[in-house]
Order: structure tokens, then C-alpha cells, then sequence
């Protein structure tokens, strides 16, 4: 099987935190303010498993 | 038979099975995963790009081999998600006509502690950055609606399966619950260098395992035994596939403690888990010996399932047909060993196939026709 190991130094300032979480959570506007925070946690738990 | 006496029989059928009560015959349950694309006119990057192309697919599967109940109703690989995040770790080739999936990297072994200390941030800084490194906030709007699209057609596929083919959903995706150890396996840390942490950062390991399943898992149990599943086949869905690497002392010590608090948990509620065991159970056998019976079904892979069945009588087993015959052998032969199978494995058999079946030369058509005909009749 191949093996890859990931480069940690990501220089993207969306990919931040909390600056860059909290303009990703902000920009769900089509779900509830309360729901987006929870959405987002799911959603990174879920694509990174696939 | 009315429609709605199909399904309900089929449900019927099913929980008899699990329960270990005899039925007048063996539910036939597809393991058949991409195999339904080769089987199509498609290639498995037009049917996995296309939705409305793997509902006919899939359809056609079924018009074609009337299982009872699937496994997998096109929605096994969304890349369609990953994709618009610049892609994953997924390779569709369809000269091959083979997906590859890579063994990856996206935490260190020096990172534990911060996976402790604040689980988002080091999954949006870290894991979630080295995976999706170009994320904008227009490509991350992108894949939250393909995923959306991705649920809206899991759920279409689902209700078309029960309201027009009168075939259950096996679990309802809200029931699904994996082993904190298979995150860090499967996602986190990739097999290599979990493998080399159980021996080198095994008090860090154990620590995520506990919190996580402490504070993420055990609550998604809870919510999923209180889910109305009687419309399902089993009431929860626990996969597995990191197992594979642990002897039965390193399985005591990182896994088991957690899975067995599961099914304890599944037992005292009266409910089912269907565990989807990839590689072999063989050497794990003790701890499952003393299980209630009724409640728990295993689908094995690679394990010889007449030496299973002898182990642990108090369990469902499920799979049996082996792509090995199903491939290269002649239709008499998989019914020859299909009624061995049911003969042999009596009550408590769920008839399917023992790979998640992907490549062409793990099935031929005749071969899964005439099985599938006997399976109904016998």
C-alpha cells in the first residue's frame, strides 16, 4: 500500500483558528446561528474520514 | 403477497435470524459494493460522478439479483465531497477498474496532546488543513452542499429501496459507531505509524481512545439506542478494520474495553449490532463467547465461517459465499456451497458474500444468478 505523509506547514489563513474557524462557521449562513458551530465540527470529522 | 407483507416478512426474517430463531429460509443480504458498476454499462468514474447513474445502476442490480436487503445502495464512496475540496484520498481508475484508497498521514506522533487539548482546532489547523490544503471559503460552501446532495440522495435511495422494492435498510446512518482507535487508524495517523504508536505512545493513544469515546462516542450511543430502528435490520452498526493490526493482548488493552461497554449497553437495551468485521476474528473469539444471544450479528471476512460458528454459537454470523468461488468457480459448484452453507450454519445465518465484492474477478454473473435463485427457493 502507499504511504504519503501530509506537509503540516499549511500556509492558508482560512485553515486558522479561531480567525479562519470562526469565517468558516460564519459563512454556513443558510443553517441557524446556533446549529452552523456543530455543523462545521461534523462536517471536518466527516470528510476527513473519507 | 401484498407489497407491504414483503417488507414486513423480509424484517421479519431478518430479526428472527439475529435472534438465532429458525425461519423458513436464509435472508440473502448483497455485500456487493463497486462490483454494481462493472456490472453496468458505466465506468466507475461516470457512475460515482453521476447520481442519477448509480440510482440506475443500483436499480438495475437489484432488477437483475432481488437480494434482500444491501449493504450499500450506491453511497459507498462520495468523492463528489472530496472533490470540491481539491480532492482526497481516493484514486477511480477505470482502466483498472479499481479504486485505490491511500494510506495517509495527517497527524503527528508528537501531536497527541494537542488533539486533547482542543480536538476542533487541531482537526481545522492540522488534520482537516493537510488533507483539504487549498480549502477556500467558496470550495468549502461547495462540498457542504455536495455533501447535502450526497445525504438527499442516500435518503432517496433508501425510501426507493423500501417503498418500490419492499427491501429494509440494513442501519439507519445515525446508528453507525466506529471505535475511536479505527479514527486514528483509518484517518488520523494511517496504519504504519499507528502501528508504530502501540508500542512507542501507547499511554497517549490510550488517552484519545478514552476521551474520545467518552465524550463523543458513548452520547452518539445513547442517542442511537433511543432511535426508533424497527424498520431496520439491526438497531446499530459498528465497523471495523483496525482490529487487524492488534494481537488479542494489544485488542484487551486499546479496544476491547470500549466495544464491550457498547454491546453491554445494546444487550441491556434489548437491541441489535451488526459488527462488520474486515480481516479475520478468529483469534478474538474469547471475547465474544459469553454475549447474550440475540444481539449481536458478525460479518466476516476473511475467517473460516464453520470454525466461527463452532466458537460461538451465541452469535448471528453473516457472509459465507466467497468471492474466491464466486469468481473463478462454476454455478453448481456456489450452489453446491451454498447449500453447505446453509446446512451447516442452520439458524443465525445471514447469507452473504465474505469481501465487500469490488473487482470484476470477484464475481461472475451467472454464477450470482444462479445463487441468488437457489437462496430463494431452497
Amino acid at each position: 500500500m502507499m504511504f504519503e505523509e501530509k506537509d503540516s506547514a499549511i500556509d492558508n489563513p482560512f485553515l486558522t483558528y479561531p480567525e479562519g474557524w470562526n469565517q468558516a462557521v460564519e459563512s454556513l449562513v443558510f443553517l441557524p446561528e446556533e446549529m452552523r458551530e456543530g455543523f462545521l465540527i461534523q462536517f471536518i470529522t466527516t470528510v476527513t474520514s473519507m | 403477497m401484498s407489497d407491504q407483507n414483503i417488507y414486513e416478512d423480509r424484517i421479519k426474517l431478518f430479526k428472527d435470524t439475529i435472534e438465532l430463531k429458525k425461519t423458513e429460509r436464509v435472508p440473502n443480504l448483497s455485500n456487493f459494493f463497486t462490483w454494481k458498476i462493472l456490472d453496468s454499462p458505466y465506468k466507475l468514474s461516470e457512475a460515482m460522478n453521476d447520481y442519477d447513474k448509480m440510482e440506475r445502476v443500483v436499480c438495475d442490480f437489484h432488477e437483475r439479483y432481488h437480494f434482500d436487503a444491501y449493504m450499500d445502495l450506491g453511497t459507498r464512496n462520495p468523492i463528489r465531497v472530496t472533490d470540491a475540496l481539491g480532492g482526497g484520498d481516493h484514486e477511480v481508475n477505470d482502466k483498472t477498474e479499481s479504486i485505490n484508497y491511500y494510506d495517509h498521514v495527517l497527524m503527528k506522533s508528537d501531536e497527541y496532546q494537542e488533539l486533547l487539548d482542543n480536538e476542533v482546532k487541531f482537526l481545522w489547523t492540522k488534520v482537516f488543513a493537510r488533507k483539504f490544503p487549498d480549502t477556500t471559503p467558496e470550495k468549502l460552501i461547495n462540498a457542504v452542499q455536495e455533501l447535502m446532495a450526497y445525504g438527499q440522495f442516500n435518503d432517496k435511495m433508501t425510501n426507493k429501496f423500501v417503498q418500490e422494492y419492499h427491501c429494509p435498510s440494513v442501519f439507519n446512518m445515525n446508528a453507525v459507531l466506529m471505535h475511536p482507535f479505527e479514527y486514528l487508524h483509518n484517518n488520523y495517523r494511517g496504519i504504519k505509524e499507528v502501528s508504530i504508536d502501540l508500542r512507542k505512545r501507547r499511554t497517549e493513544l490510550k488517552d484519545v481512545i478514552e476521551k474520545k469515546f467518552e465524550t463523543q462516542m458513548l452520547p452518539a450511543l445513547d442517542a442511537a439506542l433511543d432511535l426508533d430502528t424497527s424498520a431496520y435490520v439491526c438497531d446499530t452498526y459498528f465497523p471495523m478494520l483496525a482490529h487487524a493490526i492488534l494481537s488479542p493482548k494489544q485488542f484487551e488493552d486499546i479496544y476491547w474495553p470500549q466495544l464491550k461497554q457498547i454491546i453491554d449497553k445494546v444487550v441491556e437495551k434489548d437491541k441489535t449490532i451488526y459488527i462488520f468485521c474486515e480481516s479475520t476474528m478468529l483469534r478474538f473469539k474469547d471475547f465474544f463467547q459469553d454475549i447474550p444471544k440475540g444481539h449481536v450479528i458478525l460479518h466476516l471476512e476473511q475467517d473460516d465461517i464453520f470454525e466461527i460458528h463452532k466458537e460461538l454459537p451465541n452469535i448471528c454470523l453473516a457472509g459465507g459465499m466467497t468471492t474466491d468461488l464466486l469468481g473463478n468457480g462454476t454455478p453448481r459448484q456456489c450452489i453446491d456451497y451454498s447449500k453447505k452453507l446453509i446446512d451447516e450454519l442452520g439458524n443465525g445465518f445471514i447469507f452473504s458474500q465474505n469481501k465487500m465484492v469490488s473487482f470484476r474477478n470477484d464475481c461472475a454473473r451467472e454464477n450470482l444468478l444462479a445463487v441468488n435463485e437457489f437462496i430463494r427457493n431452497y
